[in-house]
């Protein structure tokens, strides 16, 4: 458990940490002796010693500029490096989103990342804080990404981190769950670990496994699931990991682009979701402080989608041939994973505790309106 | 992609400094480049930059003259703006201009009007 008085002294000792480890990378590098990887380690570590700066007001009533030093709850500078920073009030937000990133991710990428999470924070609104939460060896490249091995492990230890969170902070603020890629099967292992956000929103995700094809498989209430796929996502039209969670008839798949057709911004690939002005980023900002009812939803299919962006349908054969070049990999993990049965006994999972749609009705059918449709 | 970002930045500064004549305008965020994607791949190259102006009315705030007031600033300076329906509370503008991107955000809840921006990916 973590007190109150603890999460400032965490802060405290996180800035201790990276202090001692600039100290020592500098005296590497005045020494002459510093590795590029100490020298690039050096400059991550200075970055994230900078503060930040944010706007208040003072006495008279002006709107002035304070600056303070950056809120790591945890910080580990070593190595492939890990961290968990808070943007924002965690003690007193409403709304509180945990990002959660996926592969190719290290404490040098760790700025990326933290803009991402500003980002999403803008886009929230007032009263939310955002966590960004990189406490797991992200897989280094697409060979390790194949292997969820990196998110079993990650799972339980981010379930713990939400049960922290769920100590510090106001009782009547909602915590989402944010994940995209690789990270949405982090968060899946998280929640199947017995984490209860009161959202879990899924981006671009390559599946859960291969015996889960819907919410209730691995979602307990009351956390709902909210999903997006863009058209052309190749990483969730592949199924690497098992089927796409967008497809779940029990999960809101909300819509990527503006079903007004008045959308600047449009969102393709697998890379965009996060994107200024995109219907995919502004549903994810009414995700998180709970604005349900503004959220749009959609139903489009691989092919429609395909079709739209290239003139060709290639969804299908794309999600086939990932499908034969998985088969190696399944035929070893097999042997040592669950049914969807019995992990669904496991979890407790009844249909009855299926999560409701966005706007608060019954099991079945949520999200399924047509591309568009405001809810 | 230096001067990209420094153009942004001078112009969320513009803008907001028109919406708010009486007040100066803070820049909360601008850290430089970062890989867009990387919330898949963190090993994707820097091509993008954002910029955050956070300015207001702590006094009397009201969103829905000022993100009409962005609207037309940002109209004034050459950019595409609209004002987006509000939704529950939340107030906003969207402009693009010559591949940047910028969002107006104006709140019932608070007296912030934050600009925030981006610049063209470079290749």
């Amino acid at each position: 458990m973590v007190e109150f008085d603890e999460l400032a002294e965490r802060f405290r000792a996180s800035h201790a940490v990276l202090v001692a480890a600039r100290d020592r990378l500098q005296a590497a590098v005045d020494a002459g002796t510093a590795s590029d990887d100490q020298q690039k380690r050096l400059e991550t570590v200075k970055e994230l010693l900078t503060p930040v700066t944010v706007s208040e007001t003072d006495a008279d009533g002006n709107v002035v500029e304070v600056q303070r030093p950056r809120q790591f709850y945890s910080v580990d500078p070593e190595g492939q490096g890990r961290a968990v920073e808070v943007l924002g009030d965690l003690q007193k937000a409403k709304h509180i989103a945990v990002l959660v990133p996926g592969m190719g991710n290290s404490l040098d990428t760790f700025n990326g990342q933290a803009d991402r999470g500003d980002l999403i924070r803008t886009e929230a609104g007032p009263d939310t804080a955002v966590v960004v939460w990189m406490d797991y060896d992200s897989p280094k490249n697409l060979l390790e990404a194949a292997s969820q091995d990196a998110a079993v492990e990650a799972g339980p230890r981010l379930a713990a981190f939400l049960d922290e969170v769920d100590e510090l902070k106001a009782d009547d603020a909602d915590v989402s769950l944010v994940t995209h890629s690789y990270g949405t099967d982090v968060g899946a292992e998280a929640v199947r670990a017995g984490a209860r956000p009161k959202y879990l929103v899924m981006t671009g995700s390559p599946g859960i496994a291969k015996y889960v094809d819907e919410a209730a498989d691995f979602v307990q209430p009351p956390t709902r699931l909210f999903t997006e796929r863009a058209a052309g996502d190749y990483v969730s039209y592949s199924e690497w990991h098992g089927p796409d969670p967008a497809n779940f008839p029990d999960a809101i798949r909300m819509a990527t682009v503006d079903p007004r057709g008045e959308d600047p911004v449009s969102v393709h690939w697998h890379n965009e979701y996060y994107r200024e002005n995109s219907e995919a980023l502004r549903n994810i900002g009414r995700v998180i402080r709970g604005d349900l009812d503004s959220i749009t939803t959609t139903n489009t299919s691989r092919s429609t989608e395909t079709k739209l962006l290239l003139g060709a349908s290639w969804g299908g054969p794309l999600n086939t041939v990932a499908g034969m070049a998985s088969k190696v990999y399944d035929g070893v993990v097999a042997l040592t994973k669950p049914s969807k049965e019995s992990a669904g006994a496991a979890a407790g999972q009844t249909a009855a505790g299926r999560p409701p749609d966005a706007a608060g009705r019954g099991a079945g059918g949520a999200g399924r309106g047509s591309e568009g449709r405001r809810r | 992609m230096t001067g990209d970002r420094e153009f942004l930045r001078s112009e969320l500064l513009a803008v907001a400094a028109a919406v708010v004549p009486g007040q100066r305008p803070v820049v909360t965020h601008d850290p430089g480049p970062i890989n867009p994607g990387v919330l898949f791949d963190g090993r994707g190259p820097a091509t993008v930059s954002r910029v955050t102006v956070q300015t207001g009315n702590p006094r009397s705030p009201d969103p829905v003259a000022e993100v009409e007031a962005a609207a037309d600033a940002l109209r004034a300076r050459g950019w595409t703006a609209d004002v987006v329906p509000p939704e529950n509370g939340h107030y906003r503008v969207a402009a693009q201009r010559d591949g940047f991107d910028v969002a107006v955000h104006a709140w019932e809840a608070d007296w912030r009007i934050t600009l925030t921006g981006e610049t063209p990916v470079v290749s």
